[in-house]
């Protein structure tokens, strides 16, 4: 946590761009954007991280997207939700990313998730062994994320605006350009394929 | 027992469902434990998602992106037909009438025609208007060309 803080600071202000007229409307637009920019950095980084799984593609994945959305700046209407307007970029250029490079090899949610050939169910079956045993937020993040890798992009990208940033259906319906009654079909299948990709976690004794 | 519900527990978690199917699915819910188990299974992953930790990004990220930002910034915006008729307002009004007159003329010459309009009649009055225009002398070579099956057309 400390480290995210340590992002949002670090983002220093807009100081030797170049001057004259173009210098000082391109220095304004900068400083204004990264003015919205630190608000909302965490959250940014944050979806980058759960659509890229980990945090080199992560940081390629904010970097893009915030430079087209900077390109882009001018269509932006204040007042809007611009973290929103951010995701809707950076989903797309995810699934282009995705898509450009070939997808990742197609992994069965079943299948061995790790080199020496453990399931994700083996390397987290020790959480049933234990029940005494207290899991914290920190263990969870890799068998939650390799299972969240395992999705289909546009199914994650749903899941992730839904159940870890808290939008609404509306709101991933215009992030994702889709219809509401396909992001409410996505959700459930991504949920779905969750929910059997991760048994122990989410079943109760 | 009502049939099972398990394809609409997701929307019931977000609470999304309209007032009827609202209704069907908590009476099923009371009923049916494989149902409730699922539905039990979708919150508790929802909890688990929710609880992740804060990714947090490598060190100098904030650096890095705004140097690129910066980069950005300072690049010359790219250049358009669009923006470069834009810059010059002049250049856009004569395209502007230069299209006009393109469409405009062969269209009004073509009102009075009985036959219907196609791309080769269109092409033909065209040329044909062409050859009015004495200084147009590429017009009138072709126009000649393609004379004579329009004559015959027009019988």
């Amino acid at each position: 946590m400390a480290d995210s803080v340590s992002v949002l600071e670090a983002l220093p202000g807009v100081t030797g761009v170049a001057s004259g007229a173009a210098g000082e409307s391109d220095a304004h637009r900068l400083a204004a954007f990264e003015d919205l920019l630190q608000r909302h950095l965490r959250s940014i980084y944050r979806v980058a991280y759960r659509l890229a799984g980990n945090h080199d593609d992560a940081e390629d994945l904010a970097q893009e997207a915030l430079v087209e959305a900077f390109r882009a700046f001018d269509r932006y209407q204040p007042g809007t939700y611009f973290d929103r307007w951010v995701y809707r970029i950076m989903t797309r250029t995810h699934i282009d990313r995705v898509r450009h490079r070939g997808r990742r090899p197609e992994t069965s949610l079943d299948a061995p998730a790790g080199p020496s050939g453990d399931t994700l169910v083996a390397l987290i079956g020790d959480v049933r062994d234990d029940p005494q045993h207290r899991i914290e937020a920190a263990d969870l993040d890799g068998p939650v994320q390799a299972a969240l890798d395992s999705l289909p992009e546009e199914f994650r990208a749903v899941i992730v605006l839904a159940d870890i940033e808290g939008l609404s259906y509306d709101e991933i319906a215009a992030t994702v350009g889709r219809p509401i009654g396909t992001v409410r079909s996505r959700l459930h299948r991504a949920r779905d394929m969750l929910r059997r990709a991760l048994p122990h976690l989410v079943r109760r004794s | 027992m009502s049939a099972h519900v398990t394809d609409r527990l997701s929307a019931y978690l977000d609470g999304a469902l309209g007032a009827d199917e609202l209704g069907c699915v908590e009476a099923h819910l009371e009923t049916c434990g494989g149902c409730l188990r699922d539905y039990q299974e979708l919150r508790t992953l929802q909890q688990l998602l929710r609880g992740l930790p804060e990714p947090a990004a490598a060190e100098g990220f904030g650096e890095r992106l705004h140097w690129r930002l910066q980069r950005e910034a300072a690049r010359p915006p790219a250049r358009t037909w669009a923006g470069w008729l834009r810059a010059r307002p002049l250049r856009l009004a004569l395209a502007c009438a230069t299209v006009l007159l393109i469409l405009a003329l062969p269209a009004g010459h073509m009102m009075n025609r009985e036959t219907p309009f196609d791309a080769d009649t269109y092409l033909r009055e065209y040329l044909i208007l062409s050859v009015d225009q004495p200084f147009d002398e590429t017009g009138a070579t072709i126009a000649t060309s393609v004379t004579p099956p329009l004559e015959s057309s027009r019988r």
